[in-house]
């Protein structure tokens, strides 16, 4: 019998899809289109691709070492108390990211489900939610993330179909941005990918790392390509000059089409029900993370202690910004603690575990050397 | 505490342990023999837990007849002789314990005390009246056997054998209960079944200490995995074919003496959400069933809980037909729709439950009643709208779908919650509760294994029968989550050879 906290490794992409799939997926295609306008689809392609070397980085790092955490291999890695304040910067990241994915989710649902519901019942439903199943370890929250997914999947890859409006043309032409606007596009969209850093906590949770790596990569660009095919329809439905206009095109161009469902009008609101799902998996996962390194940076055993002081710390961080402007603010500022992490402390840890020879060599290498030892034994 | 030589002290004290109760039978009699004097004998037993035909004729008429040309003195020869010569019945042992020998008496058997001797027979006529095998009472079929296990122990494991002649089906008996000392059985396929789930079986079982067991409800409940849930992690069956199905997986049985329904371990949500009918019938109308029951479960678990989310928080996701309607229907209704739901709701328990307790004519004529007259009466009065009488039939109608009587339990409880938090929150509140739900059974294992198996974690293996069963050719492998010692069920279909035979020729 396998222990609550394994990961099988097919719940790798699982994990990675569901967390980095959630509320920035909803107001990407009018930032895009404001940004680069039809460009936009290149600005995401350029971000999925910097996400893909972040998520190389990371997996990278997490090979040196399969056997621990972020706050155990860094005292090793920089030393004691820059290790410790490290950890503690990263205990910051994942506590602000999830505060910024509470607080633009609790800004929608207010919106759109319940105006006249208090925003702070909306933050603390959802984050009790989350910290009833973040308590009970990873392989449950696993297990519910592919079911999750599955409740994604299925109506995004039938929405397609239901777009009688689509023109192709909004689209082009192409390369009308220069390539300062169009990289500050993809940075400015990056948030929308972001996710992948949770293997930096839990990768070591992943008992048998083959495939680690592939299978990573590959939820990386499900996530991305999910999100592409949904920036498309939104632009080629609603055309990229209205969708720059709106603030959640997403449900706009939902809002109208002709679902052959004789019960339910608004179906807008149905899909509402799936995106809570899904910014509830990103929550969940990011609650989780936090928690878990919380106990590691602390050296206790069990993660369960941190979930409920964790969540009280996002829901008053969450509580901070006053208006969309402050919302949209600490979303760039997560943009900026994405890139110090995965292209500063990430490569500056990859190097140093080189230098200092510590951890393991990938296990590619390993493997190649079995396979060479067994060839010529 | 060892029997004693001279009977009347052994008389005494087993008179004295069973508190001279008055259930209890004593029978002195002397054995007579033509060379040797006469020896005294005692049989003890309970009334009507004995067979008194079989007593007179297979152990008191050999005895006191049939015997008299012996010519030895008490012995270890003479007890022998008794045991193998005398005695015309199957099952005949010896005790020298008198806490053995008390409880012998108690399981039912008969105790042959002999003066000079500190041996005591048991001999096996237990004969008390009980219950046949009947059709199963909550788990009924078109097509398949109509038996259903019973009350005795060995009734059941006769009816598992009659299916089942494996050699390697093993009945492993435990003796549970401080004061019932009640027979439970462990069943499973030697070299099938993984050891580890034995093991753990095993273990739990042993770890039980209560005072009786009257039900495998009582084992169930102690030896499951998260006792807090409102969902089952053993699956219960009162069908010998479902059991014998499930041991032909790789699972165990726990077979209780005087409970119709075995144990199966370990259970998931998929494992019991099927029908040993779904085998039974060709594929293509299985898997209809199977998408209508997985359908019926669903709209019954949500079907209230969204009329409240969508009639009192978003009334503008219905088409305005149909809200208007509703709107007509529910004019003049006093209460709130989270109310008059819960209202509904709660009456159509109370039926429920009312119709069990009663006897069958007297429990359809209150489904009747509740669900039509008063339902009618109801509607007429204006306490309750016309829709929220639909929504209820139609949960309740779902709810019988379902084929595990303690499954549709569990979902029975969550649909409250549901409803209370659509009270709350509307639909996202309905999202929330049904995350919840989720991962609560996200949480749960039966002996190790996932609920949610085999959607979660994911084993396309398994899906195979799942919500769609594939055709029985194609089903050529156990389960995978049973961990199975043997992974092959089936060889290739004969079809399939036939028609390979076919081409060759």
């Amino acid at each position: 019998m396998k222990t609550r906290d394994t990961l099988l490794n097919q719940e790798i992409p699982v994990i990675v899809i569901n967390v980095i799939l959630g509320v920035a997926t909803i107001n990407l295609p009018s930032r895009l289109a404001r940004s680069a306008g039809p460009d936009g689809i290149i600005a995401f392609i350029a971000a999925s691709c910097i996400a893909l070397i972040a998520a190389f980085l990371i997996v990278c790092l997490v090979m040196r070492f399969p056997d621990q955490g972020f706050a155990e291999y860094s005292p090793k890695l920089v030393g004691v108390i820059p290790g410790f304040i490290l950890n503690i910067l990263l205990t910051m990241y994942f506590l602000y990211g999830t505060a910024v994915v509470l607080r633009t989710f609790s800004d929608t649902a207010k919106v759109f489900l319940l105006p006249r519901t208090p925003l702070e019942v909306i933050m603390i439903s959802m984050l009790f939610t989350a910290a009833v199943l973040a308590r009970n370890g990873l392989q449950p929250i696993a297990r519910s993330c592919q079911i999750i997914l599955f409740l994604f999947f299925v109506p995004l890859l039938l929405l397609p179909f239901f777009i009688s409006i689509f023109d192709f043309g909004e689209f082009l032409p192409l390369f009308q941005t220069d390539f300062h606007s169009m990289m500050k596009a993809a940075i400015g969209s990056i948030f929308a990918l972001t996710g992948a850093e949770v293997l930096l906590v839990i990768g070591s949770h992943v008992h048998i790392k083959r495939g680690f790596m592939r299978l990573t990569l590959l939820g990386v660009l499900t996530a991305a390509a999910l999100t592409l095919l949904i920036v498309s329809l939104t632009f080629g439905s609603l055309s990229v000059e209205q969708t720059a206009k709106l603030q959640d095109p997403i449900f706009e161009m939902i809002k109208y089409l002709p679902v052959p469902v004789l019960f339910i009008e608004r179906v807008d609101l149905f899909i509402f029900g799936i995106w809570i799902v899904l910014a509830y998996s990103t929550i969940l996962i990011l609650l989780f993370t936090l928690s878990h390194h919380l106990a590691e940076t602390f050296k206790v055993d069990s993660s369960k202690n941190f979930v409920i002081p964790a969540a009280v710390a996002i829901y008053y961080l969450a509580k901070i910004p006053v208006n969309d402007i402050e919302i949209e603010r600490f979303g760039s500022f997560f943009n900026i603690g994405w890139l110090i992490l995965v292209f500063g402390i990430v490569p500056l840890f990859l190097l140093l575990s080189y230098i200092r020879k510590q951890g393991q060599p990938l296990l590619a290498k390993s493997e190649k050397k079995e396979k060479k030892r067994k060839a010529n034994p | 505490m060892k029997l004693s030589k001279r009977i009347e002290q052994n008389i005494e004290t087993i008179k004295h342990e069973l508190q001279n109760s008055s259930d209890l039978v004593l029978r002195e009699f002397d054995l007579n023999f033509n060379q040797i004097p006469k020896i005294h004998c005692a049989l003890f037993y309970l009334e009507a837990m004995v067979s008194n035909s079989q007593v007179t004729n297979a152990i008191l008429q050999p005895l006191m007849h049939e015997i008299r040309d012996f010519d030895e003195r008490v012995s270890t020869t003479f007890i022998k002789f008794i045991q193998e010569s005398a005695l015309t019945i199957g099952e005949v042992g010896e005790e020298t314990e008198l806490d053995k020998v008390l409880l012998s008496i108690m399981t039912g058997n008969v105790i042959l005390l002999i003066d000079g001797a500190r041996t005591a027979l048991t001999i096996d006529v237990k004969g008390w009246k009980h219950r046949g095998v009947e059709s199963p009472q909550t788990e009924a079929v078109i097509r398949g056997p109509r038996d259903s296990f019973s009350e005795p122990l060995t009734i059941n494991l006769t009816l598992i054998r009659r299916r089942l002649r494996d050699p390697d089906l093993v009945f492993e008996r435990i003796t549970l209960g401080k004061r019932g000392h009640n027979d439970i059985v462990l069943a499973y396929i030697k070299n099938l079944a993984h050891p580890d789930l034995i093991a753990e079986v095993r273990k739990r079982l042993q770890k039980i200490e209560v005072d009786v067991i009257l039900d495998s409800g009582y084992v169930e409940q102690i030896i499951e995995d998260d006792w807090w849930s409102p969902f089952n992690t053993l699956q219960d069956s009162e069908r010998p074919d479902e059991v014998v199905a499930g041991l032909v997986e790789g699972r165990v049985a726990i077979l209780v003496d005087n409970s119709p329904f075995a144990l199966l371990v370990p259970a998931t949500l998929n494992s019991q959400m099927m029908s040993p009918e779904d085998y039974y019938v060709r594929w293509p109308a299985a898997n209809f069933i199977r998408i209508i029951r997985f359908i019926a479960s669903f709209v019954a678990f949500v079907t209230p809980s969204l009329y409240i989310s969508l009639v009192s928080f978003h009334p503008e996701m219905i088409p305005t037909q149909l809200a208007l309607s509703i709107a007509a229907t529910r004019d003049g209704i006093p209460f709130p729709s989270y109310v008059e739901a819960l209202m509904m709701e709660l009456s159509l328990e109370l039926l429920r439950e009312a119709g069990i307790r009663l006897p069958g004519a007297i429990g359809q004529t209150i489904g009747i009643v509740g669900g039509l007259i008063i339902g009618d009466a109801a509607v007429r009065a204006g306490i309750v709208s016309p829709i929220m009488v639909i929504v209820v039939a139609m949960t309740a109608i779902a709810g019988f779908i379902i084929p595990t009587y303690t499954l549709s339990f569990g979902l029975r409880i969550s649909r409250f919650f549901l409803m209370i938090i659509s009270s709350l929150l509307g639909l996202y509140g309905l999202t929330l509760g049904l995350l919840l739900m989720l991962g609560h059974l996200a949480t749960l294992t039966s002996f190790g294994v996932s609920y949610l198996s085999p959607w979660a974690p994911l084993n396309i293996h398994d899906l195979r029968d799942s919500i769609i069963r594939s055709p029985w050719h194609r089903l050529k492998h156990r389960p995978q989550y049973t961990s199975a010692l043997d992974p092959t069920r089936q060889a290739t279909h004969t079809s399939k050879k036939r028609k390979a035979k076919k081409k060759q020729s």
